[in-house]
């Protein structure tokens, strides 16, 4: 399942982004294709893993400025 | 040496021939900037030519050098920038609309390090708008075409970088890579391109694409051109939190052939699947060579692989909305089609998913760590097909239909992802006479073994100096 229309057009407003109807739904379309893509992530067993956001490959107890 | 022969030698040469008094900078400027006015109505690799400029700094590094002073190992080399890096002076227009006329008042600091190094900056190269995109068909300032064939696309998004470099209109340039924007281009168009380990180069003063996931790097003609040039740009920047406080290894110079004791991982899954006939003979052939040359083979699984375009995905995707925001919410009919739609989808990406992303991706680095315990490098194709047809958004590679991007993406990015550092560099043709790419992948902050493997296989001569008529 994917947004709908007016789910695009509610998401945006939320982001603070104006769409027109017809913006909405050409960006809800394009959104579907990807949808499956990011959805499939919340079928990845993650256990306790920390969100990797500050520069994300770093190995827990090592500087945070540094990849894998 | 003759003009052509001048424009495509390759940078280490260029810089031997002005120190050692062979040729003036401002002569080897004057021929690039003719090679630029003979290819550009072709090829449109530039944005923006300094030629006046160029000229100026030119003459400067000939007057300096005469006074028995050399700056360092670029010491009036001509050099190309891809137009999403600040250059003091220029409006640094990422590729898009924008910025106006607003100049850059600093160069950033991977320009000035290069500059400080000898470096005459030539002009700047088109790219897809803002980075975003692989084919660098930009609306604003027209398609680059790819130099062994105008009617396929040059890749992207530092598309303008490797053109320029591939048909002598540049000898060096500097590019991004946010999910191969480096190695893409280069593969295609038969340069060497490396995107270095994450933090390796300061993005400061450089368009920002996503955060997490940008890089910056040389293109160049040959390993040793790109070895010297991303010695000069690497470093620490206290002012780039992404910057890594690591000393920068002796990475320029010869290196030795033999690959004894080096241990080549080739991965068993994912990054063969799914690849045009040709460029995986070509890769496998190119893997053989380096098992000639001394090294060893080892298989590698790494598990979570198959993840890796869902988490760039929403990364990018959010990433580029929150970078692009107040523009995108004030003036959206200043961007592209693609671009603009690229971002609006990037503002509906939900947090949750972000986050989720962000972990998986740890993940994905954990199985590369331990997939490359024992092996010094991966070997991989750089991309999955040669350059494709100007307008190319889907092909087939297996038995289905595939995006380009996905196609693209799922070779590439795993590297931004993970930030390690990986080289394209040319390992063969097609039936169309187009380049082909290989890939190596080295441990974070070990560009020298990469540089070292790509060294050996290219001195084998197989396919090193080619260029396009």
């Amino acid at each position: 399942m994917s947004m709908s229309r007016e789910d695009v057009e509610r998401a945006a407003a939320l982001a603070g982004l104006s769409l027109t109807p017809e913006r909405a739904e050409h960006v809800q379309q394009a959104f579907a294709g990807l949808w499956p893509a990011l959805t499939a992530l919340a079928d990845i067993e993650l256990g306790a893993r920390e969100p990797a956001i500050t520069f994300g490959p770093v190995p827990r107890g090592e500087r945070r400025t540094e990849p894998a | 040496m003759s003009t052509l022969d001048l424009v495509h030698a390759p940078l280490v040469d260029v810089s031997a021939l002005i120190a050692g008094g062979q040729a003036s900078s401002l002569e080897i400027t004057d021929a690039l900037l003719a090679r630029i006015e003979q290819t550009e109505p072709t090829v449109n690799a530039y944005i923006d030519v300094l030629a006046d400029s160029a000229r100026r700094a030119a003459r400067a590094a000939d007057a300096v050098l005469a006074s028995g002073h050399r700056l360092g190992p670029l010491h009036g080399v001509p050099v190309s920038v891809k137009d999403i890096f600040d250059v003091a002076g220029t409006v640094n227009t990422g590729g898009g609309r924008l910025a106006g006329s607003r100049t850059a008042t600093a160069d950033a600091p991977a320009v000035a390090r290069l500059r400080a190094a000898g470096a005459v900056i030539v002009g700047k190269t088109n790219l897809h708008e803002y980075a975003y995109g692989y084919t660098t068909e930009n609306p604003h300032y027209g398609p680059t075409r790819n130099p062994w064939d105008p009617t396929r696309m040059a890749g992207g998004s530092s598309g303008g970088s490797a053109a320029a470099v591939a048909c002598g209109s540049a000898i060096l340039a500097l590019g991004t890579d946010t999910g191969g924007s480096i190695r893409v281009p280069s593969s295609f168009c038969g340069t060497v391109g490396i995107k270095p380990t994450y933090g390796r180069v300061s993005r400061r003063g450089v368009l920002p694409l996503a955060w997490s996931l940008d890089h910056a790097g040389p293109i160049g003609r040959t390993v040793r051109d790109v070895a010297l040039a991303l010695e000069v740009m690497a470093g620490y920047d206290p002012q780039d939190p992404a910057s890594a406080d690591r000393a920068v290894p002796a990475m320029a110079g010869e290196r030795e052939y033999d690959l004894a004791g080096v241990r080549v991982g080739v991965p068993s899954n994912h990054f063969f699947d799914g690849i045009q006939p040709t460029v995986l003979s070509a890769v496998r052939a190119a893997i053989d060579a380096l098992s000639e040359l001394g090294a060893t083979l080892v298989e590698v699984t790494i598990p979570a692989v198959e993840h890796t375009v869902s988490a760039w995905l929403a990364i990018l995707l959010a990433e580029a909305a929150a970078a692009h925001e107040r523009d995108l919410w004030a003036r959206p009919d200043l961007y592209g089609a693609d671009v603009r739609l690229y971002l609006e989808q990037g503002a509906l990406v939900p947090a949750v998913t972000y986050l989720r992303a962000q972990r998986v991706r740890g993940e994905i680095v954990a199985a590369f760590r331990r997939a490359m315990v024992g092996v010094d490098v991966l070997a991989t194709p750089a991309t999955a097909m040669t350059a494709p047809q100007l307008g190319t958004v889907e092909l087939e590679l297996g038995e289905e239909s595939e995006e380009l991007f996905h196609a693209l993406a799922r070779i590439s990015a795993p590297f931004d992802v993970t930030g390690l550092p990986a080289i394209s560099l040319p390992c063969g043709a097609d039936e169309h006479g187009l380049p082909i790419g290989l890939q190596l992948v080295g441990h974070a902050f070990d560009e020298p073994m990469i540089l070292r493997v790509a060294d050996a296989y290219e001195q084998r001569g197989d396919w090193h100096g080619r260029h396009p008529d």
